[in-house]
């Protein structure tokens, strides 16, 4: 059987994927915090936006800027653990394998493990930064 | 049949499988390739597109409503997942096993009343013409039947 790739560019691939885990980490503290009568209104009360930002935001129908997440965690009464990590790939790992950030790939020099391979895209740098927002813990945990 | 390859991270291996007809990734070509998001978003489509599938593929818990929802008719088991800008339209073959069969713009969707009811129907033609009139598919529209980890 072939298989597909995306053909989004590595660079983007990560800021796309970061920016759907800070998502995913802002809905899940909301989620939590919910039992504790924590609203969307009473969020945008405290940030002093309409509630209909705040709506968009979580649902990342609307990009953030960071002093946003940072006012989320706030109102939500977590702070944001946020680290670099560098990649650490191990030969034997399940990766194809990697190459300088402005390297070519070709697809010879890949192998898909699995048949043809429609669309290449670069994987991730050996070297690379890896950029992690682990969690939001609450401030009093 | 064509195997989505997620390109997941080092150590990290798939939970849930995507399965795409050639003919998605024309639409990919076309459709979604190079287009800025509607709602101006940092995140393009595509890598919109992206990180969808990643997380579909490593498992990851997806929102039930804005990432995944069962369409109508829930009779024909069609399934969208969602990004922001983009609808990604199929069926369950099995639970976390997706059979993706078309991509469409959430613009396009909303400006042409009736045509996400069109790829409903379209999605069950296909599956009958590619397994029959008796194909397996998940029917029902519990997101416990589809997903093994959700919210």
């Amino acid at each position: 059987m072939t298989s597909y790739r995306t053909g989004v560019k590595p660079n983007r691939r990560a800021a796309g994927r970061f920016v759907a885990k800070v998502h995913r980490t802002l809905q899940k503290a909301y989620e939590a915090s919910k039992v504790e009568g924590v609203t969307q209104t009473s969020i945008a009360k405290e940030l002093g936006v309409h509630r209909s930002v705040i709506n968009r935001q979580l649902n990342g129908r609307e990009d953030m800027s960071l002093g946003r997440v940072a006012e989320f965690a706030w109102a939500l009464g977590c702070e944001i653990d946020f680290a670099f990590k560098k990649h650490q790939v191990r030969p034997d790992s399940n990766h194809v394998p990697t190459c300088a950030p402005a390297g070519k790939m070709t697809s010879s020099a890949i192998s898909s493990g699995g048949g043809e391979v429609y669309k290449l895209a670069p994987t991730a740098p050996t070297s690379g930064n890896a950029v992690s927002v682990a969690t939001m813990v609450a401030e009093d945990a | 049949m064509v195997r989505l390859d997620p390109a997941l991270g080092p150590g990290v291996l798939e939970v849930r499988r995507l399965y795409m007809l050639p003919r998605v990734i024309r639409q990919i070509e076309e459709r979604v390739r190079g287009t800025a998001s509607d709602r101006h978003l940092e995140t393009e489509p595509e890598a919109q597109m992206d990180g969808l599938l990643a997380d579909f593929c490593e498992g990851i818990e997806l929102d039930t409503g804005t990432q995944f929802k069962c369409l109508r008719p829930v009779a024909e088991g069609v399934w969208e997942l969602k990004t922001s800008d983009l609808r990604l339209f199929g069926w369950f073959h099995a639970r976390d096993c997706f059979i993706w069969c078309a991509v469409a713009a959430k613009w396009k969707l909303l400006e042409t009343p009736g045509l996400v009811f069109g790829y409903v129907r379209e999605a069950a033609r296909i599956r009958e013409e590619l397994f029959g009139q008796d194909a397996q598919f998940v029917r029902g529209e519990s997101p416990d039947d589809v997903i093994s980890n959700w919210c």
